[in-house]
């Protein structure tokens, strides 16, 4: 196999990293592909120093997801109320626990940036604080978004309480 | 579930968070597609960059050197052409068969210019359409976002007098990228490629490569 090529697991975890983006699997497909094209046009072009293949096509398709969602104005925007500080530490993050069902009913819930710090928190194994970093989220807002993450969670714990 | 069941399905939020990502799979026909696409263009690649096997004798390189140079030059450029704008072919006709969605359904090239605000041009009529192929702006029935390359593209569809489907694409034109491929604005003509029982012809027309994919 050619060194630069993706593997079969490479291609499956970076399809799940577009569907953790897109949540719809044909534009998650096409977004890999799109990607994996781009990466292929820029080593016939003749640049050989991708250190990483995985993480180079994974930036590339965030920055085309970016791209579309700008165009169509549904990236989300930071309101001045998100920027809020809460006290909270990242090690809650670790104590949360959830059943796969309050987490399936979360999902769909979460905004984009929501799923993406937590795929690279879960997945990828970043601390929360490198994920901002990466990500280019400030701490503030991430930590209220772990405070109405966890509320969320809360909410979903009560109500299915009250149905039993 | 009752409670006591589902606190003891709980899991941490990490781990939760990892097996419901995992859950989302490749089909093993879309592994076999972007496994073979990435096969196809990094073989053909190696290929090209592949050192000659055999050595001339010295005197002979020598007295040989510039011809060889010149032929391996033109072959290296006339291969390597002919392949990209295969593989341009190949990738309009398999947006031409997938036929995803429109992004927007229009008979108007100021509607579409306006959608399209994304693209790095302005999507524009070509002339060849309505002269060449009959297609005029009035057959036209919307368009979408696609890539070429993998530089964003727009896919306009244009429905014939005969009722078929026609996929034309335009995306900002660079040699570097493309290649070199008939500008008609220097009287050239255009290319005409078959893959997958399809007809695809391309052009460079007002700095836009152009292609349409027509049906046999």
């Amino acid at each position: 196999m050619h060194p630069q090529m993706l593997d079969e697991g490479q291609l499956q975890s970076l399809f799940q990293y577009a569907m953790v983006l897109s949540q719809h699997r044909d534009d998650a497909y096409d977004l890999l592909q799109s990607a994996v094209e781009s990466y292929l046009v820029t080593l016939k072009r003749g640049k050989t120093d991708i250190d990483n293949p995985l993480a180079y096509v994974r930036t590339l398709i965030r920055n085309r997801y970016i791209d579309h969602y700008r165009h169509r104005e549904r990236w989300p925007s930071e309101s001045f109320e998100e920027l809020a500080v809460y006290d909270i530490s990242p090690v809650d993050l670790e104590q949360l626990t959830i059943d796969s069902q309050e987490l399936e009913d979360l999902w769909g819930q979460l905004s984009l940036e929501d799923r993406d710090i937590l795929y690279h928190w879960a997945v990828l194994g970043y601390s929360t604080d490198e994920a901002c970093a990466l990500l280019d989220i400030p701490r503030g807002t991430f930590l209220s978004r772990i405070h109405r993450l966890r509320k969320r969670c809360r909410m979903i714990a009560n109500s299915q309480s009250r149905q039993e | 579930m009752t409670r006591d069941n589902r606190t003891q399905s709980a899991l941490p939020l990490k781990e939760a968070v990892q097996n419901h990502i995992a859950e989302e799979k490749l089909t093993p026909s879309e592994l076999g597609g972007l496994l073979a696409m990435q096969r196809d263009v990094l073989e053909e690649h190696r290929e090209q960059k592949a050192p000659r096997a055999f050595r001339v004798p010295g005197w002979l390189l020598a007295t040989a050197a510039s011809t060889v140079l010149a032929v391996s030059v033109f072959m290296w450029q006339h291969t390597s052409q002919q392949a990209l704008s295969r593989d341009i072919a190949l990738e309009v006709a398999e947006n031409h068969l997938k036929l995803k969605p429109m992004d927007l359904e229009t008979q108007s090239m100021n509607d579409i210019r306006r959608y399209f605000s994304q693209l790095d041009f302005s999507p524009t009529n070509s002339g060849l359409m309505a002269d060449q192929f009959a297609l005029p702006e009035g057959l036209m029935i919307g368009g979408r976002y696609c890539s070429i390359q993998g530089i964003t593209a727009a896919q306009l569809r244009y429905k014939g007098q005969d009722s078929a489907l026609n996929t034309f694409y335009e995306v900002g034109y660079d040699e570097q990228v493309f290649g070199d491929l008939p500008n008609i604005d220097n009287g050239e003509t255009p290319k005409e490629i078959l893959v997958k029982g399809l007809k695809v012809t391309l052009w460079v027309e007002k700095g836009l490569l152009m292609a349409l994919v027509k049906d046999m």
